[in-house]
């Protein structure tokens, strides 16, 4: 499987180095279409590294998108710290942070059972941040924008975090850790027993994962100056990304980004000619992924079976 | 020299004894066949001595070290290898994969440096270096095995557990694995081997340990097995006496 994704690195960069002129060429609407396209390769390559590589489906991603997001929301709104790079670091760390400390008693689940631990967490702090003075409770809280407003860090700065998260998650995957996860997703005990340490991995790859996802989040806050408990800890935001990741090809490397580019694409056309509707939509091209081609569109491309298969009892 | 040195091995699964005060000694070099009818308790003592279960009571020691209670991944480090019943590869991975994953998480110090060099020499010595850049599920079943048995040897193993290693091979077959186990064993490795095929066992073993629900009836030469009244009532049943 891994030869098949074994093109240069190189090839994937350049997909980012051709949104570079973007900003100049298309219209600030457009523009902006282009950066929440980019979060969510971001976001889904990182939900990949965790659930196509690592075998642990996580159905609560969002809560790392959240914690990112408020941590940048909240250094800025109590002024403790108002460097945008700094507070995007630790907007990855904090959701990583949260990740290492659940991670222990976490993954002792596996398979559905995680999923739903996952599911039940996002949910947690959703409730949890809607509710708090500290957070401002349900009136969510603004993010003050830099003046002038341009467009322009914001969409170089997203891009310099894809190239870099994804180069790092390549890496990743491409390393004796890689190794390490994916000997975990096809056989736990076998590895266990050629002594991969599978606690600490996995620990390590849903850290990893949530780190990302935690960056994104961050640099979330800013482009949207207002972070609300509901938007940012959605259910939404991880069923998007499991349908991203399932579209485009599990436990692939283009997949993701292909899945992340099409699926929202299409929720942008849905919101425009169905309104509320798109959300069916959604979920009809889930279903539909799910039976139809459970490997992704990458997966007909190159005619394997689906790393994971969904229907499949473990 | 006692390479594993089992000692009182008890194991209940809920109300159910799975083994009774199992005890034995394996010498460095040998090989030893365990045997016993289905559910007798032979793999779940495999999994007790690679530390997937812990033990009710007993103790396992490992060149003389005590190992009873380790994770697997430790035990692993120590020098146990171990195949499994049915064979659980890594089916995502080439062949090279799977037993490159062996060296670089199982290995000691010296086998991580040459990783590369030494698991192209394992699928020589196993014949499965042509096939070393295909997935590990386009392998035929006496290959499947085979490359367990090679991810085994990566890690560099003093003991091996083999599980049925011979099962559902044909006669052709299960000449060329026990020739490959012969060649395990002159590299100086200790194997502890499950096995049904009696006429593999009667061949290779050196000393044959039979249990039975739970219980070692006996132990000795394959021949003082094989004539062991214990032995042939446990396989055949005991004679209604009128």
């Amino acid at each position: 499987m891994i030869c098949a994704l074994k093109r240069p690195l190189i090839y994937y960069l350049l997909i980012f180095l051709c949104f570079i002129p973007t900003p100049y060429l298309a219209p600030a609407g457009i523009t902006a279409f282009i950066i929440l396209m980019i979060m969510y390769m971001v976001m889904s390559e990182s939900w990949n590294l965790l659930g196509g590589y690592l075998g642990d489906l996580s159905f609560g991603h969002a809560v790392f998108f959240g914690i990112g997001a408020y941590t940048v929301a909240l250094l800025e709104h109590y002024g403790i710290s108002n460097i945008q790079p700094f507070n995007i670091l630790l907007a990855g760390i904090s959701s990583m942070g949260l990740a290492a400390l659940i991670g222990y008693p976490f993954l002792r689940l596996k398979g559905f059972y995680f999923a739903i631990g996952t599911l039940g967490l996002s949910e947690i702090f959703r409730l949890l941040f809607r509710n708090s003075d500290i957070t401002l409770g349900p009136k969510g809280i603004m993010v003050p924008v830099p003046l002038p407003y341009t467009i322009y860090p914001y969409f170089y700065g997203i891009l310099g975090i894809a190239i870099g998260s994804i180069f790092i998650i390549y890496l990743i995957e491409n390393s004796k850790l890689g190794l390490a996860f994916l000997s975990i997703k096809d056989d736990i005990d076998a590895a266990r027993m050629v002594g991969v340490r599978t606690t600490a991995y996995r620990i390590l790859g849903f850290s990893l994962s949530a780190f990302f996802v935690g960056i994104v989040g961050g640099f979330f806050a800013y482009f949207n100056s207002y972070v609300h408990p509901d938007g940012v800890f959605s259910m939404l935001i991880s069923f998007e990304l499991i349908l991203m990741v399932y579209f485009g090809g599990v436990g692939t490397f283009l997949g993701p980004l292909l899945g992340a580019a099409v699926v929202l694409f299409a929720e942008e056309l849905g919101r425009v000619l169905i309104q509320q509707g798109y959300l069916l939509l959604l979920s009809i091209m889930l279903i539909l992924t799910f039976v139809f081609m459970p490997s992704g569109v990458i997966g007909i491309f190159t005619r394997r079976e689906s790393l994971i298969n969904p229907f499949k009892r473990s | 020299m006692v390479i594993l040195e089992v000692r009182g091995l008890t194991k209940f699964f809920g109300g159910l004894q799975a083994l009774d005060n199992v005890s034995f000694k394996i010498n460095e070099g040998e090989i030893v066949g365990l045997i016993g009818p289905n559910g007798a308790g032979k793999t779940t003592l495999f999994n007790l001595i690679t530390g997937f279960y812990s033990p009710t009571s007993g103790t396992i020691k490992f060149k003389d070290k005590d190992i009873t209670g380790l994770s697997p991944q430790r035990i692993c480090k120590m020098g146990i290898g171990r195949t499994f019943q049915t064979p659980r590869l890594f089916y995502s991975m080439t062949v090279f994969q799977n037993v490159k994953v062996g060296a670089l998480f199982g290995g000691r110090g010296k086998l991580k440096a040459g990783a590369d060099e030494w698991c192209l020499q394992i699928l020589k010595m196993l014949g499965l270096y042509d096939k070393r850049d295909r997935n590990a599920d386009k392998l035929t079943l006496a290959e499947r095995r085979r490359l367990e048995l090679a991810r085994a040897l990566a890690t560099g193993p003093e003991l091996l557990l083999l599980d049925e290693t011979m099962a559902g091979l044909n006669p052709v077959e299960t000449q060329e694995a026990l020739e490959y186990i012969k060649q395990i064993r002159n590299m100086g490795i200790t194997i502890l081997m499950v096995e049904h095929v009696m006429k593999v066992i009667m061949s290779l073993s050196d000393r044959v340990i039979v249990i039975s629900y739970g219980k070692k009836i006996a132990e000795g030469s394959p021949e003082e097995v094989s004539n062991d009244k214990k032995v042939i009532d446990a396989y055949l049943g005991t004679e209604l006496v009128a």
